[in-house]
């Protein structure tokens, strides 16, 4: 009957339209669109998560002299105004986080003061005086753990082309999702012990969440050199590198309060500390 | 709209069509709720890759066994032997229990993990069986419209499929998420449309009197159409206010408000299409409970969504943060989507009864044919 085997056809075509469809669906992964790499010598604008300016961060082609490098910075990051209340956090809805959970209950990490005022997870960057030197991002990656259903460390500097290693020691299913300011970057899945290596190639503010855990997130500003501090829980931070004597600007990075800038001179083998204050709106 | 009636004298589908189909509507009642709580809870992206699950090979093993069973549904289509049945079923059986068994570790213990992973896996399970349902309606069905019909719901399935792997791959775009959202609607509706057609009352209803012509009045399935049309318009316009980015502690959120404002302006289009098909029904046939009741229950669920939209509404901007675990937020915001899917239904259901008890001139000589003759022809 030519009606029956018409429909028959037509079942057939409609199923190869389903295998079809289904195979388009499948594939690698997925490496959503990001924005242009920027090479040597190429300006950028970067816009602060707080709403900050725009800032200009350029690397120059000189060989950073390391002979000459006899400065330390370090210093303190203070917090004006009122301190705002840290918000406590509902974990139950994994039990295996709820299971972790420090004595006293999470508190989310958007701002972390102390009750005498000093500011953890400030970054603290050079913005002036090294643009004209060239650095190789160091072959070390930043490592990122998750422990407890949180970010380790929760704020922190890295250079663009450095490598991210990002483990979970959580008995939980984690999933990494990044941007680099607002781009996405990748979005992996982690079962527990699991490790994946990451590269971050641009400069940016990168940041990363999970959607199984919407409390999590860390930050890290991706600079092109390697003049970068992150303030721990008494507000202190220092350098790790040593800068040449000069005239240097530095710059603050919160993800929540707005950058301000700092200008220092540093001396022939001068060993400098300084203090910001930031303010809370 | 498409020739469903019997002006062809079409044999009445068989019975377990019709109740399949309604399992199958019913099921996609439960996914379009399990859609809604991943939205809700935000844990779209809590499983990060796709068609895998963490890794888990649940899913590429489903691919496998999907394909054996079509293959299977085709040797029994082609060759009608009862053994590519039974491997069939047996194959199809074996890919819901790949689903099941194959997940994330520890899925079911995680709020939004078995949030969206349940929703993966009841997808999978409604896909199969609108492939095995369309294959069952293009067999027994003689409705060309209803044969269409049933395809385009196996086509919408499979768009909905890769809609919701694209919003997982690509980080939930909002265009795509909201798209997803959207479709799901339509594809509810096909379902519960191929249910009411295939049902023993459609065939046994008989049409009415025809109404006296009167100069401007519209037939009641061509309010019922505006209603539908209307309401599903709204539903579009819901997912873009339900997928706009709004984030509480920013200011602006230009985009959420707009699609807010064309939402709200919307329910009053809904509101003025269903008073019209309400109070004209009431009217013309107060005394037909099978047409004042499908537009008196339009009617009620508008009223339930207003009330659940004012919530959500009040929820959002109360909500400090997506974060905080936060109940009635969530349930509020599931129960407008699933409000909104049962009012599209009901609204349809309106239309198609009031077209088969009150068909346009054209198919009323065929509609008059009485269930009894047309089984005998």
């Amino acid at each position: 009957m030519n009606h029956v085997r018409a429909s028959k056809w037509t079942v057939l075509v409609a199923l190869g339209m389903v295998v079809g469809l289904l195979l388009s669906g499948c594939g690698g992964g997925v490496m959503p669109p990001r924005a242009k790499k920027i090479s040597r010598g190429e300006e950028k604008k970067t816009e602060d998560a707080s709403g900050g300016a725009g800032e200009a961060m350029t690397q120059g082609s000189d060989s950073f002299p390391e002979d000459k490098a006899t400065c330390s910075l370090k210093g303190l990051i203070k917090l004006g105004g009122k301190t705002p209340k840290m918000l406590k956090v509902d974990i139950s809805p994994d039990p295996k986080c709820a299971a972790k959970q420090p004595e006293g209950g999470l508190f989310l990490e958007t701002i972390v003061v102390s009750e005498t005022g000093e500011l953890a997870n400030v970054i603290v960057y050079v913005t002036k005086g090294v643009e004209k030197y060239r650095f190789d991002p160091p072959s070390k990656p930043i490592e990122v753990d998750q422990v407890g259903c949180r970010y380790i460390p929760h704020a922190f500097g890295m250079m663009a082309g450095q490598k991210l290693l990002i483990k979970n020691a959580d008995p939980t299913l984690h999933n990494v999702k990044a941007d680099l300011d607002g781009a996405p970057l990748f979005n992996i899945a982690q079962t527990p012990d699991k490790e994946d290596e990451k590269s971050v190639d641009d400069q940016g503010v990168l940041k990363m969440v999970c959607n199984v855990h919407p409390w999590m997130s860390a930050f890290a500003r991706v600079l092109p050199h390697p003049f970068h501090a992150t303030s721990d829980k008494k507000g202190e931070f220092a350098f790790e590198r040593k800068l040449p004597p000069g005239a240097y600007t530095l710059t603050t990075w919160h993800e929540k309060l707005k950058p301000t800038t700092l200008e220092v001179e540093l001396k022939d083998g001068e060993s400098k500390s300084v203090e910001i204050t930031l303010s809370a709106k | 709209m498409m020739n469903v009636s019997a002006s062809s004298a079409p044999l009445p589908t068989p019975r377990w069509v019709h109740r399949f189909a309604c399992v199958l509507a019913g099921l996609t009642f439960v996914l379009i709720v399990f859609g809604g709580t991943v939205k809700s809870l935000e844990a779209g992206l809590s499983v990060p890759d796709w068609p895998l699950s963490y890794g888990q090979p649940g899913a590429a093993i489903a691919g496998g066994l999907l394909l054996a069973t079509l293959a299977l549904a085709l040797g029994w289509l082609f060759t009608k032997k009862k053994l590519f049945a039974i491997l069939a079923i047996l194959a199809g059986s074996a890919l819901a229990g790949t689903y099941y068994l194959f997940g994330p570790p520890g899925w079911y213990t995680i709020q939004s993990v078995r949030a969206e992973h349940s929703h993966r896996l009841l997808a999978g399970t409604v896909g199969f069986l609108t492939a095995i349902l369309a294959a069952c309606v293009w067999e027994t069905d003689r409705r060309r419209g209803v044969r269409r019909l049933a395809l385009a719901a196996l086509l919408a399935v499979i768009v909905q499929a890769v809609l919701g792997g694209l919003t997982v791959r690509y980080g939930l775009p909002p265009w795509v998420s909201a798209a997803h959202g959207a479709l799901a609607q339509a594809f509810f509706a096909m379902v519960c449309a191929l249910a009411a057609l295939s049902s023993p009352n459609w065939f046994g209803a008989e049409p009415l009197p025809q109404e006296p012509a009167q100069a401007g009045r519209k037939p009641l399935y061509k309010l019922g159409g505006w209603m539908v049309g209307a309401i599903y318009l709204q539903i579009m316009l819901g997912t873009a206010v339900r997928h706009s980015p709004y984030d509480p502690e920013a200011s602006g959120n230009a985009l959420f408000w707009w699609h807010f404002a064309a939402h709200a302006a919307g329910f009053l289009f809904v509101a003025h299409t269903v008073a019209k098909a309400v109070v004209q029904t009431l009217k013309r046939h107060g005394e037909r409970p099978r047409l004042t009741r499908p537009a008196l229950s339009v009617a009620g669920l508008l009223v339930v969504q207003v009330g659940l939209g004012v919530g959500i509404l009040v929820f959002r901007l109360l909500a400090p943060a997506h974060y905080e675990a936060n109940a009635p937020k969530e349930i509020v915001a599931t129960a407008h989507v699933a409000v909104g899917g049962l009012a599209l239904v009901g609204a349809l259901f309106f239309t198609l009864r009031a077209w088969r008890l009150l068909p346009p001139d054209a198919a009323r000589a065929g509609a008059a044919v009485p269930l009894a003759a047309r089984s005998a022809s």
